[in-house]
Order: structure tokens, then sequence, then C-alpha cells
């Protein structure tokens, strides 16, 4: 979190709180522990800046002008700008300017946004706040499936690249009916 | 154990949950329809009950400041040290099994006045004279910024409290029914514990009432897959 706020600041890096005797100071040869310029008395944990080339999140409406609502939970007006190309999938795109217009989430300006696209159902297998829940049995599916590398092979040929796009997708995990009921 | 849980609860103080803990969070809702009427509540993960608008951002920041009074974790490894491993099982280079602890458990400790760990299945896997990788340690070196530290272990069996001068935690009460060498058998590390063991006070019929209605009714929206297992059980 500290290290995106940093990616955020456009600075190097960033002192967090924690960390020191912990054992990620052991693993992570990237933490590193210094003293307080301010205070030398005091040891502090720093960690660098994590600036992404690209992230994606999904949100509840995106408009045209790239604004995006998302639920207050989520990070994603940070990570957007921390990362340099940003792509918003969302439940449906609307027409007018979301920026203007009252509304329950959290508002992502669209000049931190370079794509919204159009994905109902988009959070699948996770839910999506006030829209649909956890899809706990495919999680599941998942989870057995990821136990050994040839299952997890078979998942992936047949939910990632044996569908030829998000629709397809929605009908081989069994949600294209609940979408189809929803539009 | 959201009963045991609950009444370590004090009104009026800020009780965060994290997002896979349905126990504390039946505890902390269970304590805000008894002793605790004023404690304020954040339950992440649930909208309803995340009292922010900048994100989990937002949560980490109002923590680090030292506004929260209690946070609670798991833990996959629990010391007699009170150090807990909620990152990795084995060696960390080549571990058997990862987990996602590290993002709140390696900060927020540090931060929050009282860390309560809950627990099922209390054994000598979890029970460990030392953990494999220390995602938070049980005391700290004077010098380290630290607010606030573990508080106790409760478990499917009873209570291990955290001991700040000693640095151990010892037994602080066993559920009705369970013994000091059950406990014991089923702990990796010796127990400390006064004679004779106390033994925690059972649930009274009014908080097993509360559990069964309103606060399943409140944690359905939060955690449905547990309301319906336990509904099963």
């Amino acid at each position: 979190m500290n290290a995106l706020q940093a990616g955020v600041m456009n600075v190097p890096f960033v002192p967090v709180r924690g960390l020191l005797h912990t054992d990620y100071m052991r693993v992570r040869p990237d933490f590193l522990e210094m003293r307080n310029p301010y205070d030398p008395a005091e040891p502090i944990a720093v960690v660098p800046a994590i600036a992404p080339d690209v992230a994606v999140f999904h949100g509840l409406r995106g408009d045209h002008a790239g604004n995006v609502i998302t639920t207050v939970t989520t990070d994603a007006k940070l990570i957007a700008q921390a990362a340099r190309r940003v792509v918003a999938t969302v439940e449906e795109v609307v027409d007018g300017d979301l920026a203007r217009e009252p509304h329950v989430g959290a508002l992502v300006p669209g000049i931190h946004v370079t794509a919204v696209v159009r994905a109902p159902h988009g959070a699948h297998p996770t839910g999506c706040a006030g829209r649909y829940g956890d899809d706990a049995d495919h999680i599941r599916e998942y989870l057995r499936a990821a136990q050994a590398d040839d299952t997890f092979r078979a998942y992936l040929e047949r939910y990632v690249r044996g569908t030829r796009d998000h629709a397809d997708y929605l009908r081989e995990v069994g949600r294209d009916r609940a979408v189809l009921e929803r539009a | 154990m959201a009963v045991a849980i609950a009444r370590r609860l004090a009104d009026g103080e800020t009780v965060a949950v994290g997002s896979v803990s349905p126990i504390p969070a039946s505890a902390a809702l269970l304590a805000r329809e008894t002793h605790a009427p004023r404690a304020r509540l954040i339950l992440l993960g649930s909208p309803e009950h995340f009292p922010f608008t900048g994100g989990m951002q937002e949560f980490y920041n109002f923590a680090m400041r030292g506004k929260l009074d209690v946070f609670f974790g798991s833990g996959a490894q629990i010391d007699q040290h009170g150090s807990f491993n909620l990152s990795v099982i084995g060696d960390p280079g080549r571990p058997t099994v990862r987990l996602p602890g590290g993002r709140a458990q390696g900060v927020l400790p540090f931060v929050v006045r009282r860390t309560i760990l809950f627990r099922t299945n209390h054994s000598r896997r979890v029970f460990v004279p030392r953990v494999d990788f220390v995602t938070a340690p049980g005391s700290t070196p004077e010098g380290v910024y630290r607010l606030g530290g573990l508080d106790a272990v409760v478990s499917d069996l009873g209570i291990l409290r955290f001991h700040p001068e000693r640095r151990r935690l010892e037994l602080e009460s066993l559920f009705p029914g369970v013994t000091l060498e059950e406990m014991q058998a089923r702990t990796g590390f010796p127990l400390h514990a006064p004679p004779p063991a106390p033994v925690t006070p059972a649930p009274t019929a009014r908080e097993l009432e509360l559990l069964r209605s309103v606060v399943r009714e409140r944690l359905v929206a939060v955690y449905p897959e547990f309301v319906r297992q336990t509904a099963a059980e």
C-alpha cells in the first residue's frame, strides 16, 4: 500500500511502519532498515516504490470520458495513479458524465484511465458488491485444479484459452443466464 | 470461540475484522449487541461496515496512526514467543504452502493496540515451538515503533494470553469440558498454567440466542458461505 503510494508520488522508496524483526526483512533483500534521518534513534523499514506498467481493475459503471465508479473498499484510484496505463473493466458503460452525477461508491476520475471495457460479470469468479456474490463452486473448482500442473493446464485450456471472448467464458462457467436476466 | 472473543472487546473501541474472519466478525457483532453498543466496527470486504471512502489505503493509513484498538488474525503457525506465521510453511525459498498474510499482518500488529488471533483445529501443527516464518513478532526490541501487540490466541480449546514481560503465551483459561492434558497434548510447546487451570465461563443462553438470531442475520450479507455451512451443522 505504501509502495503504491510512493509510485503515485513518483518517489523511489517509502518508509513503512512495522516489518522490522519480521522475516520479510530476511527474504526481501529490497526491504531495508535505515535510521530516521530526523531522529537517528529510530530504526525504520523502507521499501521501493511500485509503479506498474499496466493496471487492470473492475468497476461498477464507466462513462465515455473514462470516469469509473467502483466499490468503496477497493484501491482502484490508488492503483490507477501509480500505473502508466490503466484499463478498467466495468459492469456497464453509461452515457453522461459520472464525475458530475451523485453516486454511491468511489469515483476514479477519467484523467487516470486509459481505457474502459464493458464486461458484465467481469469480476467472476469473485463477486462485485451490490451486483453479485462470489461463485463459491467455481472457486472450489479452481482450487482443486490448482493442486497439480496437469489439472491446472486443463482448467486454463477450458476456461481461458478455450473461450473465444468474455461472453463465451460466461457461458462456459454457467453465468450467461444471470447476465441475460439482468440485461 | 465467538463468545470468548466478544468478551475481550470493550465498549467504545474501534475494532476491525479482516476479510476471511467470520468468527471474529460474529464476535464483534455480538459484543455490539451485549456489552459494547458503542464499539465501532470495520468489517473488511463489507461495504456496509466500511466507514472510509478512500479504499484500503485509507483504512491502512487510519491504522498506522494508531486508531485501531483491535485487529484479528488467524495463524498458520503460532509459537510460544507469540510470533505468528501467515506467510509460508516450510523453507521460504521452497515453501510447501504460501499464504497471503503479509499485507496486513506484517504491519498492523505494530500499530494496533491489541491483536487477537483465532484458530480452529488447535493442534501441534499450528502451535509450534518456533514458526517457520515470522510474519509478526510477539515482541520487538526497545526503540522499534510499536503501539501494541498480541493480546491473546483464542482456539477451539481455550484461550492463551500473551504475557508481555515474560514474552510468552500462557494459558488464560480452558473451554468447559477441555482438560489441561488434552490441550497440552495438542500444543507443541510447554503450556504455562496457574494451578488449577481456570475454565472459561460458558456462553450464556442470551449470548447463544443472539449469535443464532441477529448476529447470523447481519453476518449472512458478509459471509454467506460461512452462515450456510454453520447452519447446516
